[in-house]
C-alpha cells in the first residue's frame, strides 16, 4: 500500500465545511457532493479560501494526490472504549471507505478487530443525528451558542456551581484538557464519568502482559485475546506461541476458568467452566495445591486433576506464568491472582506507571453515575451535560437515572444520535464520527495518536472537545487548534516538522508510558468466603459484536456471526445443555429470568403456563425475558446474557432487536447476580444463527496437532491424486492461500474486513434465516467429543479456488473460468444464475444474490462503496475472489518499476485484518514467499482433499498443547 | 391432348379397389392413381413407382447436423479458449450429447421438408376435390383414378370395367 | 403383418367399421357433446393457469427470491418440477415410437392422445429452466450465436445439453405428432359442416387428398422418425440424469442415474396416461377403442418399470455401502432417517409397494383402481425428484454449511399453475382435434394391417 501522507487539512477555519452547521433534513446526494467538493478543495487546495457556499467545485483539474483511480491512506486511530486503536484509513477521492491496521501502533500491529472494520459504516449511518435539536425540532448551533452564553454567564456568577458535566471515560489528552478548562473556570462545576463496560485499571494501575513469554498462563473470566483494548497485541503475542515453524512450536499452555463461551476460552488447552462463585472455589483449591495443602473445598474428579495439573505447571514453569484476572472479577479474585503472580514472580505481568491511560481515576473526577444521581437526587444540579454517554438506556436498573435525570432543569446532550438519552434532553446537538473531525487519543500503553478526519463532517457536527471547550469559553475554537495546542510544547524544537511526522506515522513518539514492576497484596485473599453460592448464578457480558449497544445500529455487525455462538441479529440467555434439560428448554425457548431483591432463590424446574408471562415474580427482583440459546462450554450453575440490545432509539437497524438486559444490572455488582429464577414461558423467538450442526461427523475437517509432535498426529500432508486431464501450467504467477488454524482465534475480523473491501451486502435476520447471508469468508465454528481434541474449533472458509474446480464444470455459460494465475474467476456480467455452481461446490462458498440486496441508491451507506470492486445486481452468484482488486493494484505498481510483484506487496482483505496473522496468500511460484514456507509445515492439509479438487487454499491443522490427554474437555467440567 | 380426362371410380370396399386395379395392372395400365382413407400394402405393391427417397435424404440431414453440430462445439471451444475447471479444450465425452441431439434433430426436420417436397403439398386444390363424392376419400371409400389416353386401354370401355369391379359411381375429372 | 399375437380379445371391440370409427371420434370435436362438462373442466383449468401467470409474474418481478431456495440448496421446486413434467413427456414417444417399432398394435389406439400428452408436458417442463435462473431474461445466452463479444455456450455443462436435448425433443414430437394428425385433419375436413371449419381444418391438413404415391412417401418418413425418436427418448431423459449424475455431490454424482431416470420417466409417463385415459375413454365413449385390455397393458409396463425403478433406488443403498464413502453412506441415512424422512418413505410407498398392487389381474382391469394408482405413482414420482434435489443438497460435505429448505406459497403457486395449464391443453386438444387416430385404427379394422 502506499505510505501515508500528512493530511493536508491546515488551516483554521475548515473544520466546519461550509454552510453545514445548518440545514435540517437527511443529507441529499447535492449536499453531499458540496460538502465533497469542499472537503476536496481544502484537501488539495491548501492555499485557497473556502468555497462559495452552496455550489459544487468541478472536478476538472484533481488537486494534488487526488487521482480518481487511486485510494489514499490517512494514519489516525479510532476509540475503543476510550483507548486508541490506531488506523490507516483508505480515502476514495475523499470518501473514507476503510480501516486497516497501523503496524506501527501498538494496539494495532497492522491488525484490527471487527469493530473497526465496522467502524467505517457508521460514519455513513443514516440515522446519525444530522442537526442540533431543541424541544425535538431541528435547531442550529448558532441558536445553542446564543442560549449558552446566557447560561455561561449564570454560571461564571456562581462558579459553576449546579453545572454537571457527565462524560464516557476518555484517554483524549485534549478533551481532558478542555474538561480541566471547564473545571478551572467554573471550579464548583462538577465532572463525573459513565461507561457500562469494563475499567480496565485498578485505583488508576493497568497491568499489561506479555503472552509471548508466559510458558503457562491461567485466564479467571478474562477474555483478553478478544475483548481487551490490547487484545489485538495480546492475540498477536499468544498466537506466536502456537504456530508451526519448521515443523516444531514452542507451545505455551492455556489454562481457563470462565462461565460463559468466550474467545479466550476456545482456545484454551485446559477449561473450567465455572459460575464466579464456583471459579472462587477452583481458585481456592488451586491456591491450597500451590502452597503445599490439600484441597479444602469439594471439587468433581475432573476439576481436580486439571488444577493439579495446571498447579504443577505453574510452579514448574515460573517465572514464565501469569494468572489474569478478568475486569469483571471482583476484588477478592484479582486480588488473588496479582498475589499469586508476585508469589510465583510471574515475570510476564507488568504494571504501567502512573497515572492511569483512561480517565476513569482522574483526581479531578467528581465519581461515576452513581455519585451524578446522588447529586441530581439531592437537588443541587440544574444543568446536567451530556457528552458521547447513553445513560438512559446504559444505567445499571437500580440508579433509576431517568428519575433522577427528571429533577435537572436544563438537560443538553451531544452525542452521534438521537438516542435514548437525547430523548430525555431539550437540547440535542451532533457529535462527529471520528473519521470527520479533529482529536487525540491515547493506546493502552498511553501511545498517543493524533486523530486527523479524512473528510470534512457531513452533518456539521461537533467533537466532545470543541463541544466542552466552548462550554468552558464560548468562542469557537475548532478541534483543529485545540490538539495543536496540547501538543504545542510536546515536539521539541521544530513543532510543524514533529507534528507532520506524528500525522503520518499514527503516533506520537515519546508518549509511551514506562512500565513497572506490579505492586500486590502480600498475602493472596482467602477465596473460600463468598464462594458458598448456591443455585444458578447470572453472568452480564458486552456483546461481542454490538457491545454495550454503542455498535446496535451497525448493520454489519448485526449480521456478523456471534464469536461465541454464531447467532445474528440478536443476544440470547446461554443455558448450559445440562440445565436445559432440567428446564426442558430448547434454542428459542422465550425464559423469564428474575433475580431475587434479597439473596437466594433455588431453581425452578416447573414450566409456568404462558400466559403466567407477563405476571409479576415472587422475588420483587428485576425480571428479563430472552430466548435461550443452549452452549456447549457454558457452566451448569450459570446463565449469561449479553447487553447492547432491547434498544429503543438506536436507529433504524437496532431498534427493537434483541432483549435488554440492563434491567438485570446492579450498580455495586454490574458483571454478575446470585439466585437467579430461570422460568420457561410457553412463547419462543426465532434465533437465527448461520450454522445449524456444528459436530463433525468424524469427517477430516478440522485437525487437530498436538504440540508435542505436530509431525506425528497432525495427519498425512496433502498429496496430488492421479487425474485424467493434463495438467495446467501457471507460469507467471500462483495464488495461493494457507490458513493456520493454530493461530485462528475466531475472532471475525476476517469476516468484517472482507464486508468493507468487497461490498458485501447485509441481508437482515429473516434473509440468514433462510440460508442466504452473503458473506464471503466464513468462520466455521465445530465442537469436537473427541478426546484430545479442543471442545471448540474454528475454521475460516473462503472460496478455496480450486485447480479442477468444480463449480467452472458446470456453468453453462461459462460465468466462472480459471484466470491464467489459477484463481476461480467470477464474471458477474455473464451470470445467469443457474445457481447449479453452488450446488457443486463442496465448500458451500458461494452466495447468490436471491433478491436486490443493494442499499437504496439514495442511502449515505453507498459512500462506503469500493470503487475497485463491482456491486453485485440480483440473480448473480458471487463468492471469494482472494481480492483479485488488489492482486490488480499490486501488478500494476509492479510493473511501473518493471519488476514482479514481491512477496507481501498483495495482501488480502481478510489476511491484513488478522490479528494473529493466521492467513498468509502469496505466490505458490516464488520459493521465497512466506506462504510456500509455510506450506511446507507437517500440519499442512486440504479440506476434502480426496474430491482432487486441488484447492488453492489449505490449512494447518489445529495445535493445542494439553497437560493431560484427553482430559481438555472444558465443557465437561 | 386436350380431351385427357381421368376416370374417378370409387368402390366401397378396400378389396374390390385391389381387385379392380390388379385387372388394369395386367393390362398395362401405368397412368394410375389411388385414393384411400389409409395406406394399404397391397395397393403399394400393385403400384407402379420408385422406391421413396425419404429414407436416404434424412439420412444425410442427420450426418449433417451431428458433424456441424460437433464442429460448432471444436470451434467454440478453441474459438474463445479459456481453462474451465482444468479441462481440456477438446473436451470430446462432453461434445457427444449436444452432437447427438442435433443429428436427430436435423434428421426429422429434413424429413418434414422432404415429405413436402416430394408429394408437393400443401397444395388445397385439386381437380379431383371437385368431384362431391370423393370427400369419402379420407373416410370409407377407395377411389381409383384411370387415365382414359392410356394406349393400353385404347380396346375396351373403363367404365364398364370397373362397374364390373363394383364401382359405384363413375365419373371424369380434370388432370 | 397380420396380427401376430394370438388375442383371447380384440383389440377394438367386435362391430366396429370404418363409418363408425369416423362417427365416434370425429363427433368430439365437430358436435362438442358434453358442453357444460367441457365447459366446467376448462374453467377450472383456466383459473389454475392464471395462478401460474401470476406466480411467474411475481418471480420476475421480485426475483427468485420468492421461493424457498438458499445455500446449500439452491435448486428447489423449478428443477424438481422440471425433471418431473419431462419424465411424463416421455410416454408418449415411448407409446408412438417403441412400441411401433416393436409391433405393439394396441399402441394404435393411445397414440395421438399420449402425443399430445407429451408436447404439453414438455410445455410446462420448458418452463422451469428459463424461470429459476437469476436473469431470466439473459436465457439465450445457453445458446450458441454470433455474439459480440465472440462468447459461446459452456458444452461442459449438463445444462447446455438440456437446452438442446428438450428442445429437439419438443420439435421431433411435434412432428411426429402432426404428420401423424395429417389424414385425420383431411377426415374432418370433409366431415365438418360449417365453411369456416372445413376451411380451417383444410388448411393444416395441407390440402391431402390420402393419394398412394403420398402414402409410400408418408409411411417411411414417419416411420424413420419413430426410428429417430426412439433413441431421442431415452437420451433425453438420460441427459437430464447427467444434470445430477455430472455433478460431485454426494445423491448425485452416480452412474446408475441415466437408466433410472429414463425408466423412471416412463413409469411416470404410462401413469400420466392412465390418468387422462380413464377419464376420457368413459366421457367420450371410447372405450370400444381403448378396451379394458389396453388398461391392463399399459399396468403392466407401469409395473415393468416401476421395478427398474425400485431397481434404482436399491442400487443407490448398494453403492453406497458397497463403496465404502462416508459421504455416500451418510447421505442414503440420512435420506431414509434424515429430517426429510417423510418424503423419501412416500416415494417408496407410491412407487414401490402401491404398484405391486398390479400384480392383481383384477386390479390391472379395473378402471376405478388403475386410475387411484395412477395418481399415487405421479404423487410417487414428484416427490422422487424432490427427495434427489433437495436430500442431497441440503447436508452435502461440511457440516457447516447443512441447511434445510421448505417451499413457499410461491413455488406451490407456480407448481400448480402448471398442472392447470397441462390440462387447460388437454381440453382445448379434445375440443378441436380427434383425441384417436381415426386412419389408423381404420386401417387396422379394415386391412388387420397396421402403420410402419
Amino acid at each position: 500500500m502506499p505510505p501515508p501522507f500528512p493530511h493536508p487539512l491546515l488551516r483554521r477555519d475548515d473544520e466546519f465545511a461550509p454552510g453545514s452547521e445548518s440545514w435540517p433534513e437527511g443529507m441529499s446526494r447535492r449536499r453531499f457532493l458540496e460538502l465533497m467538493a469542499a472537503s476536496l478543495a481544502l484537501a488539495g487546495l491548501g492555499a485557497c479560501n473556502r468555497p462559495p457556499d452552496g455550489t459544487i467545485v468541478p472536478y476538472v483539474v484533481p488537486p494534488d494526490r487526488e487521482m480518481l483511480e487511486d485510494a489514499l491512506y490517512y494514519a489516525t486511530a479510532m476509540p475503543w472504549d476510550g483507548y486508541a486503536r490506531g488506523v490507516l484509513a483508505r480515502s476514495h477521492s475523499g470518501r473514507p471507505t476503510k480501516l486497516e491496521g497501523n503496524a506501527v501502533h501498538p494496539d494495532s500491529l497492522g491488525a484490527t478487530d471487527a469493530l473497526t472494520q465496522a467502524a467505517v459504516l457508521a460514519l455513513y449511518d443514516p440515522d446519525r443525528s444530522r442537526a442540533p435539536r431543541r424541544g425535538g425540532q431541528v435547531a442550529s448551533w448558532a441558536r445553542f451558542e446564543d442560549e449558552w452564553l446566557g447560561v455561561h454567564r449564570d454560571l461564571l456568577s456562581r462558579h459553576g456551581r449546579g453545572l454537571a458535566l457527565l462524560t464516557e471515560p476518555t484517554t483524549s489528552p485534549t478533551e481532558l484538557r478542555c474538561i480541566h478548562a471547564l473545571l478551572d473556570r467554573l471550579p464548583a462545576a462538577r465532572w463525573f464519568q459513565h461507561t457500562a463496560l469494563a475499567r480496565f485499571d485498578r485505583d488508576g494501575r493497568q497491568d499489561d502482559y506479555d503472552f509471548g513469554r508466559a510458558d503457562v498462563v491461567l485466564a479467571v473470566e478474562a477474555d483478553f485475546l478478544f475483548d481487551h483494548p490490547s487484545s489485538l497485541r495480546y492475540a498477536r503475542a499468544f498466537a506466536s506461541r502456537r504456530r508451526v515453524e519448521g515443523g516444531r512450536v514452542n507451545a505455551n499452555r492455556l489454562y481457563v476458568i470462565e462461565a460463559s463461551p468466550s474467545v479466550t476460552g476456545s482456545m484454551a488447552d485446559h477449561r473450567l467452566a465455572a459460575s464466579p462463585a464456583h471459579a472462587r472455589r477452583l481458585l481456592a483449591a488451586l491456591g491450597d495445591l500451590l502452597d503445599g495443602n490439600k484441597p479444602s473445598p469439594a471439587l468433581a474428579h475432573e476439576e481436580r486433576r486439571v488444577l493439579a495439573a495446571l498447579a504443577r505447571d505453574l510452579q514448574g514453569k515460573a517465572p514464565n506464568v501469569v494468572c489474569v484476572a478478568g475486569e469483571s472479577c471482583d476484588d477478592a479474585v484479582r486480588d488473588w491472582c496479582a498475589a499469586r503472580n508476585a508469589r510465583l514472580g510471574a515475570a510476564c505481568v507488568t504494571h504501567h506507571a502512573l497515572p492511569a491511560i483512561r480517565s476513569d481515576a482522574d483526581p479531578r473526577s467528581a465519581g461515576d453515575l452513581g455519585a451524578a444521581v446522588q447529586a441530581m437526587q439531592a437537588g443541587g444540579i440544574d444543568t446536567l451535560v451530556v457528552v458521547g454517554a447513553n445513560p438512559a438506556y446504559t444505567a445499571p436498573a437500580d440508579l433509576e437515572f431517568a428519575r433522577a435525570m427528571a429533577r435537572v432543569a436544563r438537560r443538553i446532550h451531544l452525542g452521534s444520535h438521537v438516542d435514548e438519552t437525547a430523548a430525555l434532553c431539550p437540547w440535542h446537538l451532533p457529535e462527529a464520527h471520528f473519521l470527520e473531525a479533529w482529536s487525540d487519543l491515547r493506546a493502552y500503553d498511553g501511545t498517543a495518536s493524533i486523530v486527523q478526519p479524512l473528510i470534512a463532517p457531513l452533518y456539521g457536527s461537533r467533537t466532545a472537545a470543541e463541544f466542552i471547550g466552548f462550554l468552558a469559553a464560548p468562542a469557537g475554537r475548532n478541534g483543529y487548534d485545540l490538539v495543536r495546542e496540547t501538543w504545542q510544547h510536546h515536539g521539541g524544537a521544530d513543532f510543524e516538522a514533529a507534528w507532520v511526522r506524528w500525522l503520518n506515522t499514527g503516533v506520537v513518539d515519546g508518549t509511551t508510558a514506562s512500565r513497572s514492576k506490579p505492586t500486590a497484596p502480600a498475602k493472596a485473599p482467602d477465596l473460600r468466603a463468598g464462594a458458598s453460592s448456591s443455585g444458578v448464578m447470572l453472568t452480564i457480558r458486552p456483546d461481542p459484536t454490538v457491545r454495550d449497544g454503542r455498535w446496535a445500529n451497525n448493520a454489519w455487525l448485526q449480521e456478523l456471526p456471534k464469536q461465541n455462538s454464531q447467532l445474528v441479529w440478536d443476544n440470547a440467555v446461554f443455558v448450559s445443555p445440562t440445565l436445559a434439560a432440567t428446564l426442558q428448554i430448547e434454542n428459542g425457548d422465550v425464559v423469564q429470568l428474575s433475580v431475587a431483591a434479597n439473596g437466594r432463590s433455588p431453581i425452578s424446574g416447573r414450566t409456568e403456563p404462558a400466559r403466567s408471562a407477563g405476571s409479576t415474580n415472587p422475588n420483587e427482583g428485576p425480571t428479563v425475558e430472552g430466548p435461550a440459546w443452549i452452549a456447549l462450554g457454558q457452566a451448569d450453575d450459570c446463565v449469561t446474557v449479553s447487553l447492547g440490545y432491547g434498544r429503543t432509539a438506536a436507529g433504524r437497524v437496532g431498534n427493537a432487536v434483541g432483549f435488554d438486559a440492563y434491567p438485570l444490572r446492579q450498580s455495586a455488582s454490574p458483571w454478575a447476580r446470585e439466585g437467579v429464577t430461570v422460568r420457561k414461558l410457553g412463547r419462543r423467538h426465532a434465533l437465527v444463527s448461520t450454522q445449524t450442526h456444528f459436530a463433525m461427523e468424524g469427517r477430516d475437517i478440522v485437525r487437530v496437532a498436538l504440540a508435542s509432535d505436530p509431525a506425528g498426529t497432525a495427519g498425512r500432508p496433502p498429496e496430488t491424486p492421479p487425474s485424467l486431464y493434463p495438467p495446467v501450467e501457471y507460469p507467471e504467477y500462483r495464488w495461493g492461500m494457507l490458513i493456520d488454524l493454530g493461530a485462528c482465534i475466531g475472532c471475525k475480523a476476517c469476516v468484517a474486513a472482507c464486508q468493507a473491501e468487497n461490498n458485501i451486502p447485509v441481508v437482515g435476520k429473516e434473509q440468514v434465516g433462510l440460508g442466504r447471508e452473503m458473506h464471503w469468508i466464513r468462520v466455521d465454528r465445530y465442537h469436537s467429543t473427541k478426546p484430545g481434541e479442543p471442545p471448540v474449533l474454528h475454521q475460516p472458509v473462503p472460496c478455496m479456488q480450486c485447480e479442477n474446480a468444480p463449480c467452472e464444470l458446470v456453468c453453462p455459460v461459462a460465468a466462472t473460468v480459471h484466470s491464467s494465475e489459477g484463481l476461480n474467476d467470477m464474471v458477474y456480467n455473464r451470470c445467469v444464475g443457474t445457481r447449479y455452481c453452488s450446488n457443486n461446490c463442496p465448500y458451500k462458498v458461494r452466495r447468490f444474490n436471491f433478491l436486490d440486496f443493494r442499499a437504496p441508491a439514495d442511502s449515505p451507506v453507498n459512500l462506503q462503496k469500493n470503487p475497485e470492486v463491482t456491486v453485485r445486481a440480483r440473480g448473480v452468484m458471487e463468492k471469494c475472489t482472494y481480492c483479485v482488486q488488489r492482486i490488480n493494484a499490486g501488478r500494476i505498481t509492479a510493473e511501473k518499476a518493471n519488476r514482479r510483484i514481491r512477496d507481501g506487496d498483495v495482501r488480502t482483505a481478510c489476511q491484513q485484518a488478522c490479528p494473529t496473522e493466521a492467513i498468509v496468500f502469496g505466490d505458490l511460484n516464488d520459493p521465497a514467499a512466506r506462504v510456500v514456507a509455510r506450506k511446507a509445515e507437517p500440519t499442512h492439509y486440504a479440506l476434502l482433499e480426496e474430491l482432487n479438487t486441488r484447492p488453492r487454499t489449505t490449512y494447518l491443522a489445529r495445535t493445542t498443547n494439553p497437560a493431560l490427554a484427553g482430559a481438555n474437555r472444558g465443557d465437561a467440567a | 391432348m386436350s380431351a385427357a380426362r381421368n376416370l374417378l371410380a370409387g368402390f366401397a370396399e378396400h378389396d374390390q379397389l385391389v381387385r379392380a386395379l390388379r385387372r388394369l395392372r395386367e393390362l398395362g395400365c401405368t397412368r394410375l392413381e389411388v385414393y384411400a382413407p389409409f395406406p394399404s400394402r397391397e395397393v403399394d405393391e400393385l403400384l407402379p413407382g420408385r422406391p421413396t427417397p425419404a429414407g436416404w435424404l434424412m439420412l444425410a440431414g442427420g450426418m449433417l447436423g451431428g458433424s456441424g453440430a460437433y464442429f460448432l462445439q471444436w470451434y467454440a471451444a478453441h474459438d474463445y479458449a479459456y481453462n474451465v475447471g482444468g479441462r481440456p479444450l477438446h473436451s470430446w465425452p462432453s461434445f457427444v450429447p449436444v452432437t447427438f441431439e442435433l443429428t436427430v434433430l436435423c434428421a426429422a426436420l429434413t424429413g418434414l421438408v422432404a415429405l413436402l417436397v416430394l408429394t408437393r403439398l400443401p397444395r388445397l386444390d385439386h381437380p379431383v376435390f371437385a368431384e362431391p363424392a370423393f370427400v369419402r376419400a379420407s373416410q370409407d371409400r377407395f377411389f381409383l383414378a384411370v387415365h382414359t389416353a392410356d394406349p393400353h386401354l385404347a380396346a375396351i370401355d373403363v367404365a364398364d370395367l370397373l362397374r364390373g369391379f363394383g364401382a359405384e359411381r363413375i365419373e371424369e375429372v380434370g388432370e | 403383418m397380420n396380427a401376430p399375437l394370438a388375442h383371447a380379445e380384440p383389440l377394438v371391440a367386435p362391430g366396429e367399421s370404418a363409418r363408425s370409427i369416423d362417427a365416434r371420434i370425429s363427433r368430439v370435436p365437430l358436435d362438442f357433446p358434453h358442453p357444460v362438462l367441457w365447459w366446467l373442466g376448462f374453467a377450472a383449468a383456466f383459473a389454475v393457469v392464471m395462478v401460474m401467470l401470476t406466480a411467474i409474474t411475481w418471480v420476475f418481478v421480485r426475483g427468485v427470491g420468492i421461493w424457498g431456495i438458499n445455500i446449500p440448496v439452491a435448486w428447489g421446486f423449478a428443477i424438481t418440477n422440471f425433471v418431473w413434467w419431462i419424465g411424463i413427456g416421455h410416454a408418449g414417444t415411448f407409446i408412438s415410437a417403441i412400441l411401433l417399432l416393436l409391433h405393439q398394435h394396441w399402441r394404435t389406439s393411445i397414440n395421438r392422445l399420449t402425443e399430445a400428452m407429451t408436447l404439453f408436458a414438455v410445455a410446462c417442463a420448458a418452463m422451469f429452466p428459463l424461470l429459476h435462473l437469476g436473469r431470466p431474461q439473459y436465457f439465450y445466452w445457453l445458446l450458441p450465436y454470433p455474439d459480440t463479444m465472440g462468447l459461446w455456450p459452456q458444452w461442459r455443462s449438463p445444462l447446455v445439453w438440456d437446452v438442446f436435448a428438450v428442445s429437439t425433443y419438443g420439435i421431433v414430437s411435434l412432428v411426429f405428432w402432426y404428420l401423424g394428425l395429417v389424414p385425420d385433419l383431411a377426415t374432418m375436413r370433409d366431415r365438418a359442416g360449417p365453411a369456416w371449419k372445413r376451411r380451417l381444418y383444410g388448411v393444416f391438413a395441407l390440402g391431402w387428398r390420402g393419394a398412394a404415391q403420398h402414402w409410400r412417401h408418408y409411411e417411411r418418413v414417419y416411420l424413420i422418425l419413430a426410428g429417430l425418436a426412439t433413441p431421442l427418448v431415452v437420451s433425453v431423459h438420460s441427459i437430464v440424469g447427467m444434470d445430477f449424475a455430472v455433478a460431485i455431490l454426494p445423491g448425485w454424482h452416480s452412474t446408475i442415474f441415466p437408466p433410472y431416470f429414463v425408466a423412471g420417466a416412463i413409469f411416470s409417463g404410462f401413469a400420466m396416461v392412465l390418468t387422462i385415459v380413464i377419464p376420457l375413454r368413459a366421457l367420450y365413449g371410447f372405450k370400444g377403442y381403448v378396451t379394458d385390455r389396453h388398461l391392463e397393458l399399459m399396468a403392466k409396463v407401469l409395473m415393468v418399470t416401476g421395478w427398474i425403478v425400485a431397481y434404482g433406488y436399491f442400487s443407490e443403498f448398494f453403492t453406497a455401502w458397497i463403496s465404502g464413502e462416508e459421504f455416500d453412506r451418510f447421505m442414503v441415512i440420512n435420506r431414509a432417517t434424515g429430517p426429510y424422512w417423510a418424503t423419501f418413505w412416500t416415494l417408496i410407498t407410491c412407487n414401490v409397494i402401491v404398484p405391486q398392487a398390479l400384480w392383481w389381474r383384477r386390479l390391472r382391469r379395473s378402471a376405478s383402481g388403475l386410475f387411484v394408482v395412477s395418481l399415487l405413482v405421479n404423487v410417487g414420482m414428484w416427490v422422487e425428484r424432490y427427495v434427489i434435489v433437495v436430500t442431497s443438497l441440503h447436508r452435502d460435505f461440511l457440516p457447516s454449511s447443512w441447511g434445510m429448505f421448505n417451499g413457499t406459497k410461491w413455488d406451490w403457486a407456480l407448481f400448480i399453475g402448471t398442472l392447470g395449464f397441462f390440462s387447460a391443453l388437454l381440453f382445448l386438444f379434445v375440443r378441436v382435434l380427434p383425441a384417436l387416430s381415426m386412419t389408423e385404427l381404420k386401417r387396422f379394422v379394415v386391412t388387420g394391417e397396421e402403420t410402419e
